[in-house]
């Protein structure tokens, strides 16, 4: 899988969710609302500020997991990486892709069956972003395959 | 709005625990990895443990083993509530009254879903809840 097709699967309104650890290792899950591809082999998510060991936690090296997940074809990819630094205050540029996002992953829902009224539930009231070096991809995809790496 | 950190009775949350929105499951190796993963459904054990079915997940079946540590994510399907439960893994049940329970709920899943070849149970781990918090209120709940 090429990463400008990575891209485009992230754009295409799929369930995004994450988790990190903290030093006594207890994870911490996530949901992501909206990533992006700055450069090849780097993502940036915004996460939920309801996240906030992954707040207090993450600095340059703190390992991240990332899951993201097409709700209609169940097709899912794990990555597994680096926090490239802290937490960052979103940008303008990340909150029109949060909008984006809220659109695309309604549009999915509903498809689904699932009422408006989830995606407003679900929607964080605040987000922080953090950017993540990707080093391993892995299909999650339900299934024998599932676990399978993926080269990028 | 932030999170609610009291202790929710789990026995009122019961819309967490009937498979209409997919949890969420945070394990980590004694490493320190992270890793998540999706499932079919959690079960509510009893006022203080939930249950989940081990299909496929060799990677958090691995983690448990070597840190019993995990977290869960999870949302109400009644009120859109959304809920961070902390836990404790404690054990694997391969026989019994909630293997054959939750044996009868992913074959029900696995068929509405088409992958009836795909969802085999293996075992049902069992996990303490240590915390349990609100991270995100449902559109009407607030």
């Amino acid at each position: 899988m090429q990463w400008a097709e990575l891209a485009d699967f992230l754009d295409s309104g799929v369930a995004m969710l994450g988790a990190s650890a903290d030093e006594h290792g207890q994870p911490e899950p996530f949901r992501i609302w909206s990533a992006s591809v700055p450069t090849e082999g780097r993502v940036r998510v915004l996460i939920n500020a309801e996240a906030r060991r992954t707040f207090e936690c993450v600095t340059a090296g703190t390992r991240i997991a990332l899951l993201f997940s097409d709700i209609g074809t169940f097709r899912s990819l794990q990555m597994k990486g680096a926090a490239t630094g802290a937490a960052q205050p979103s940008t303008p540029d990340d909150m029109a892709r949060f909008r984006r996002y809220e659109e695309h992953f309604g549009i999915a829902l509903a498809q689904i069956g699932h009422p408006p009224r989830l995606n407003m539930s679900m929607r964080p009231l605040g987000v922080f972003a953090v950017e993540v070096d990707v080093e391993q991809m892995f299909d999650q995809t339900p299934g024998p395959g599932a676990g399978a790496e993926v080269r990028a | 709005m932030s999170g609610d950190d009291t202790r929710v009775d789990l026995r009122t949350i019961d819309g967490c625990f009937d498979g209409v929105i997919p949890p969420v499951l945070a394990t980590c190796s004694a490493e320190g990895e992270p890793n998540i993963t999706h499932l079919s459904q959690v079960y509510l054990v009893d006022d203080d443990h939930v249950g989940m079915s081990n299909q496929f997940f060799s990677k958090t079946a691995a983690n448990v083993a070597a840190n019993p540590h995990a977290a869960l994510l999870v949302t109400d399907s009644n009120t859109y509530d959304t809920f961070q439960m902390d836990l404790h893994y404690e054990r694997t049940e391969t026989t019994g009254a909630l293997f054959d329970t939750l044996k009868a709920s992913l074959e029900a899943i696995a068929s509405l879903m088409g992958m009836e070849d795909v969802f085999v149970l293996r075992g049902v781990d069992v996990y303490r809840v240590v915390s349990c918090r609100r991270v995100a209120f449902g559109a009407t709940s607030a």
